[in-house]
Order: structure tokens, then sequence, then C-alpha cells
């Protein structure tokens, strides 16, 4: 089977810090993985390396056996159109309507013009699709609600929709559950989870409940400084407390 | 050790605030010494004493019909000309508008460089977008630099007096001012979600227009609506241009001494713009809160049923849409009534007028008689020296005094405008008011609101106008009427700035048996201030753009040079003044920004 991304000794630096050290990890379509790390580790980094919001100082991404870095401008939308994207912040448009913001997720495969135009024209036939999938994530009766009024559980599975939508074959998110409360987050992580499965996408997470990990996601990888600690199935405790270990510089930066 | 910190840093800030105030007292003071003014040229003369009682009194009694007895039989009724003169105002400055929207909008996108892509621009391209950005920069500097009285001044010495003349000089500032203030609330705009748009491969354009102008929009709405209020006052005040607005009628009515009539057309005036004001606060407060979606009526199973249901529902705000028809039907009524605004700009009169006037009349006296503009220096230079820098130096004290005056005044009432000061209950606590004291300080409150709107509603040059009537010429009344103008519009937002401000450290204040007055000192004054002082170099900026004016009231300062040489022909030499003004203005504009960018940053 294709690998889907295949990350070849990848470094990324921001001016003196060095975020990514020579990581080498393969992924598959379909992979479920959740990325640990304390803070600073460098997992969102990595994310963004994936579509490509970053360019590696140094090594190489293969995108389907092909290097992201050799992708022209239109190339590089065409890519980033089939990953899913979902920082901290959801990046949703508040004062716009639920099927709006869902609309975005097409964004990159539409010409600013007609965006505008089935923005305040919007086609039924679209319409029926985004109220389907917003019945998968359990928001249908939010369709033409302003997102703002919506609560905070309901905001992140606007965002998940968006992905939905999006018909991407990634969804990075990126600790999509640290401002929501422990059965909001482990309900998020179902959801995605499933909708991963059903749509044979691949899902990568960052994210920082060790339990939560564990408890759903078949692969974890362990980043620490910016190095891989761990890639497998499962994690012994050493490990885990190892990766947490933070040096005393570190703790009172 | 850690409190002591905490207090050292406390007692530090609340010192440069106390440094502030005492600082624009002593600047205060420096400019009125500057214009040679003391506090007994406030007293009006024993004319100016019984002109000020014949004034007020008529205020009770506005005319409903001409004061005039020479009125011929056949001439329309009273309440038509004061109707028309309103109507041509509001037709003006909604014409005005719509080609300042059109070009503001036009103009502020280029100067912002929110949409610029971040990845992967040829060199070219980014060369060409610097090129536009520094064009579109200039240009609004400039355009703003000139005040609308100013602009039709030119325009009317131009093309001669005609609706297109009053249109673009309004048409023109106010394009630079959006243009400015929309690229600014844009550049203010989170841009995580636009980031996060064009992480899903969006084109830059589409991440800027989908991922930030949306948060935009109700703040660049209100800001359009506010210059429209605007654009009515400056409408009004080109009347002393010779431009049959409000303003004419009321110049001529006073120096026909038909007080009555002025009152009556202040009313109509005041009262039309107090409409518009509350009409933009309900269109704000309706865009900014959105409505509650209602219970779903009656679930379907069939989906598009389902959708119609929910869309039924979402669709509330039918005010906004007969809102936006009205000023729909508003605008398209004033492009097409009355004189036809471009009718005859192509005449030949009209073009040999602004042939004469481009090529001739404004080049420098010198450089006509001998073809060199080398002698354009001496002749500038000691324009500059016999008037110009002792004007400029006038014009800017008139401004700073006002500023300051409205400012240390507005400081003063902000608590009694403000909503959540004046009621029984501060945020769900009780004050513990006695009935008596409840009732007296709803009473300051209103009194206080009524005198913040009338003020902040009045054009300042109309204001400066009436007082120099009463008061006599001193330079007392341009910075009065500036600062009393000033006074309104710092006092309403300095109110609304409270009302939106955290309530918490103040509720402890109660807690502890404060009162409001003190709750408004320590613990809220505070906390806003550099708001408040932001605020205030905003305004000062437009109150230097405004002095410049003002002296064409006949006061020695800019605008005077610009009128007299306006008066004697001498177009040059209004030009060169204009332009001596429009270099203040930028300067001012320049040293505001800096200031404002480093309170920001604190």
């Amino acid at each position: 089977m294709a690998k889907l991304f295949q990350l070849k000794n990848i470094t990324k630096r921001f001016g003196s810090i060095t975020a990514i050290d020579c990581v080498n990890i393969d992924i598959e379509q379909g992979e479920i993985i959740a990325l640990i790390g304390s803070s600073g580790s460098g997992k969102t980094t990595l994310l963004k390396l994936l579509n490509a919001q970053h360019e590696a100082d140094a090594g190489e991404i293969l995108l389907l056996q092909k290097p992201i870095s050799s992708f022209n401008h239109k190339q590089l939308r065409q890519t980033r159109s089939k990953i899913a994207f979902i920082p901290q912040d959801l990046g949703i448009v508040k004062n716009l309507k639920v099927f709006q913001n869902i609309f975005l997720g097409k964004v990159g495969l539409t010409s600013t013009l007609s965006m505008l135009w089935k923005f305040l024209f919007p086609p039924k036939s679209e319409i029926l699709k985004v109220h389907k999938l917003l019945e998968r994530t359990g928001i249908a009766d939010k369709l033409y609600s302003i997102t703002s009024t919506l609560s905070g559980g309901e905001q992140q599975r606007v965002a998940v929709t968006r992905a939905l939508y999006q018909e991407a074959h990634t969804i990075l998110a990126d600790e999509p559950i640290s401002s929501v409360d422990p059965a909001r987050a482990r309900s998020l992580i179902k959801l995605l989870i499933e909708i991963s499965r059903e749509n044979n996408l691949t899902l990568i997470m960052s994210i920082h409940n060790i339990e939560l990990a564990k408890e759903f996601f078949p692969r974890l990888i362990g980043l620490k400084n910016g190095r891989v600690q761990f890639d497998g199935s499962s994690v012994n405790q050493a490990e885990l407390d190892d990766l947490y270990q933070l040096s005393e510089e570190q703790l009172t930066q | 050790m850690r409190n002591l910190h905490h207090v050292n840093e406390q007692d530090a800030s609340g010192g440069k605030k106390r440094s502030f105030v005492f600082a624009t007292i002593l600047i205060l003071v420096f400019c009125l010494y500057g214009l040679g003014l003391g506090w007994k040229d406030f007293i009006p003369s024993e004319n100016g004493y019984q002109l000020f009682k014949k004034f007020a009194a008529a205020s009770l009694t506005p005319a409903l019909d001409y004061q005039s007895t020479g009125i011929p039989e056949d001439a329309p009724p009273y309440y038509h000309k004061v109707l028309k003169s309103l109507w041509l105002t509001l037709q003006y400055a909604t014409c005005a508008m719509c080609i300042a929207l059109v070009l503001g909008i036009s103009l502020g996108f280029f100067c912002t460089k929110s949409w610029w892509s971040h990845a992967r621009h040829s060199s070219l391209v980014r060369y060409f977008l610097i090129i536009m950005y520094r064009v579109a920069r200039t240009i609004i500097t400039f355009g703003r630099s000139i005040h609308e009285l100013l602009w039709a001044l030119l325009f009317i010495t131009a093309l001669g007096t005609s609706p297109f003349a009053a249109i673009m000089a309004l048409a023109i500032p106010y394009s630079c001012t959006l243009a400015k203030v929309f690229s600014e609330i844009i550049d203010e705009q989170d841009r995580r979600t636009s980031h996060c748009l064009a992480a899903h491969g969006a084109p830059p354009v589409s991440s800027w227009l989908f991922g930030m102008i949306p948060s935009a929009i109700p703040d660049l709405i209100s800001y359009a609506l506010y210059r429209y209020e605007c654009a009515i006052r400056s409408a009004a005040i080109l009347g002393f241009v010779g431009i049959t607005t409000v303003g004419y009628h009321i110049e001529t009515a006073f120096a026909d001494g038909y007080y009555n009539e002025i009152w009556t057309l202040l009313y109509s005036l005041l009262a039309m713009l107090i409409i518009i004001e509350k009409l933009s606060s309900y269109i704000r407060h309706k865009i900014n809160t959105p409505s509650e979606p209602k219970k779903l009526l009656e679930t379907s199973n069939n989906r598009e049923d389902t959708i119609k249901q929910l869309r039924k529902q979402s669709s509330t705000k039918i005010s906004l849409y007969v809102i936006v028809t009205l000023l729909g039907i508003l605008a398209f009524t004033s492009w097409n009534t009355g004189e036809p605004i471009f009718s005859d700009l192509g005449s030949e009169q009209r073009a040999a007028n602004l042939d004469r006037f481009l090529n001739q009349e404004i080049t420098p006296y010198p450089v006509r008689l001998s073809g060199n503009w080398a002698d354009a220096v001496p002749w500038a230079k000691e324009l500059l020296i016999t008037k110009g820098l002792d004007a400029t130096l006038k014009t800017f004290y008139i401004a700073t005094a006002a500023i300051i005056i409205a400012f240390l005044s507005g400081l003063i009432s902000i608590p009694y405008g403000a909503k959540s000061l004046n009621s029984t209950h501060y945020f769900g606590v009780t004050l513990g008011l006695s009935k008596t004291r409840a009732i007296i300080r709803k009473m300051i409150s209103l009194l206080t609101k009524t005198i913040l709107l009338v003020t902040r509603s009045m054009p300042e040059f109309l204001l400066a106008y009436l007082l120099l009537q009463i008061l006599g010429s001193t330079a007392w009344p341009l910075i009065v009427g500036l600062a009393l103008h000033n006074y309104g519009i710092i006092g309403r937002l300095g109110g609304e700035i409270l009302d939106n401000s955290d309530p918490s450290n103040a509720k402890i204040i109660i807690a502890h048996g404060g009162n409001t007055n003190q709750l408004y000192l320590f613990t809220l004054l505070p906390s806003v201030f550099n708001r408040l002082i932001l605020y205030f170099f905003y305004r000062w900026e437009t109150c230097i753009r405004d002095a410049t004016v003002m002296g064409m009231l006949g006061i020695s300062s800019l605008g005077f040079l610009i009128d007299d040489a306006s008066a004697r022909d001498n177009r040059d030499e209004m030009f060169f003044y204009i332009l001596l003004g429009a270099c203040l203005v930028m300067i001012g504009d320049i040293v505001s920004d800096i200031i404002r960018s480093r309170f920001r940053a604190a």
C-alpha cells in the first residue's frame, strides 16, 4: 500500500530554536494517530509541516510519493484543499451562519467570486448536502444559526462538519479538545474517529490528555524537543514519564 | 515583597495619569498665552450681552413664518424654505457618501497589507503591490489633510458654485477618511481564521475576504453610519462658502437679525441629526446582537421541508431590511432630484474657468510674470514669514486648547453619561441610594446626556459662528465651539467605554462601601484611562483639521488668511495657505499616530 505521507529527516528551525529535529515518520491512508508531548515539543509545527504551512529547513516530505517542496503555488493549494486543518481556536468565522462556515471547507477549490456567489445565494443542492452532514455531527437544527450563538461544543462540531464537507483525505487537528470539559472532549474524539473510520480518512491529532490518547488511538507518536521519542500502538509508563520530564530550565521558561 | 512590588507599580501608573492631566493643563495655559487670551476676554461686551439676551429669548419662539415683512405675496410658505434647505443638506451628504463609500472601499483595499499572500509571490508582484500601497496611502493622507470647506472653496473658485462642487468637496476628504479607518479596522482583526483558510488552500484574497471581513463588518458599518452623520454636519456648514444648505440660511438670517428664524433652522437641523444618530445606533444594535432562533415549530420527515422551516425561523431581522431599503430610496432620490448634478460640467464656461484656475490663477504671482519657478521661493518665504507661520501656530494653539478643554470637562461628565453608573444597581449590585438621591442622580444624568447629545450633534463651525457673535472677535469662540463639539463626543464615548468595561473590580469597591464617584475615580477611570488617551489624540488630529478652517469666521489664523486671500482674488496665495494648512494637519496626523501606537503598545 502506498504511503500517504513520508517524512524523511525533517528539520524545522525558528531562529535559534529547533522545533523539529530530524524526524522520520511514515503515515498510511486511514491511520488514526495521536501526537503527544509537552508544550513546545513540536506537535503543532509537525502538523503545520504536513500541509505545507511551514517549509522544512532540511529533509523531505513526500505526499503520495511526491515531494511537497517541489509543488508550485497552484499545486500547493490543491494539496491543502484535500487536507482539513482544525486549529485550536477552530478557525471558524463567528459572525457567519453555520452553513456559510461549512461552505468554507471548499474555499481552496473555489474561486473568490464563485465562493462569494455561493455565500449570498446558496444553491439548494449544497444546502441539502450540508444539512445531511450536520445531521451526522448532530447539529442539523443549527443550519442557519449565526455561529457565535452556538455553544463551544457545537462550534467544534461545525469545524468537524467543515472538514467532512471538504471531502479531504486527511484531518489534522491541533489540540481541539484543550478548551472543553472532559465529557465534551471525549465525545468529540469519538466523533472524529468514527467519522474518519466511516470515510477512510487519515486522522492526526495532537492531544494533551494521555488517557484519552491511549484509550482511543491505535497509534501514538511521542515528541520531545522536536524528536520522535516513541512511535507505536502502546506506550509504557516509563516512556511516558520520560516524555513529560522537563529540565529545570524548561520549567521556568 | 510581591505585594510591595504591586503597590509600586500601581503608584507609577497612577503617577503617569496624574502627570498626563497636569501636563494638559500646563499646555492649555501655554496655548492660551500664545493666543494672547485671558479669562476676561471670555466676558461678552455690553453689545454682545444684549445680543445674547435677544438671541436666547428667541429660542423659545422659533419662527413659523418669515420674519421679514417685505416678502412678496406669491413667495412659497416659510416651512417650504426650511424643508428645502434641510433636503439640500441631506441630499448633498447622501450623494457624497455614495461616492465616498465606493472610493473609500476601493482605496481602503489598497491601504491594507492584510490580503497580501504570505507565500511564494514573485518579487515583481510584490513590488507592484508595494507601489500600489504607497500610492493609495499618499492619496488618502493628502485628501484628508484638506478640510471639506477648503475643498469646497477650491471647487467653487475652479468651477463655480454648483451641486457638483458641494458633493465633490465632501466626497474627496470623506473617501480618504473612510479608506484610512476601514483599512485600520481590518488590520485590527484577528488573523487566525484567515490563516486557517489559507491552510485549506484558499487563494489569498479568498482567505482575506471570508476570514477577516465578516468579523469586521459590524465595525465597518457603524463607522460608515457615523461618517454619514458627519457628512450631514459638513454639508450644513458648506453654507458658509455660499452653497445654499442650512448654514447659508443661518448666516443670512443672522445678518438680517431674524433670530427666531435661526432657531427654526437650528432646531430642525438638530432634529435631523438626532434622528440619524438614533437610527444608526439602532442598526448597530441590531447587527451586533444576533437574534436567538425560535423553537422549531414542527418537525418533518422531509429534508427539504425541514430546511425551509429552519430558514424561516432564522430570518427575523425585517426591520433591518426596511431601513436598508429606505436608505436605498434616499440615495436614489438624492441622485435624481433637483438640479442635475453633472449637468453643465461639460459646458465651455466651466472648462474655461478650470483651465484659467489651474494654469494661471494658482500659479504663484512672480512665476506668472517671469515664467521661472525659482521665483516662487522668495515669494513663499515672504508669505510664510510675514503671516503664515504665525497663523499656523495660532491654528495649532486653538486646536490644542480646544481638545484639552473638551477632554478635561469630558472626564467630569463621563460618569453621568454612563448608563451603568446612573441606576439604583451597578451590574446587579445594589447601591443603596435613598429615593430622593436616586431621582436627583437620574435628573443630573438625563441633563448631562441631553447636553452631550446636543453638543456633539451641532457642527463645531456653526457653534463657533454663533459664539463669535456673542463673545466678540477673540479666539475664544473658536476654541469653545471646537471644544463643545468634542466634549459631546468624548463624553458619550467615555460613557460607552465605562458601560462595556469589566465590572468585577468595581463591584468590590461597592462591597467595601464605596459610592459611585469613588467607583469611577478609583477603579473605572484608571482602568480605561489608556483608551481615553488614545481617543484624546485621535480627536486632537481632527481638531487640528477643523481649526484650519475656523479662522474663516474672521479670527487671525490659517482660515482667516485663506478667506482673506480668496476675497482679494489672490488665488495663488489662497492655495499656498491651504497647502500650509494641509502640512500642519499631516504633521498632526503623524505625531498622533506615533503617540497612539506607543500608548497602544503600553
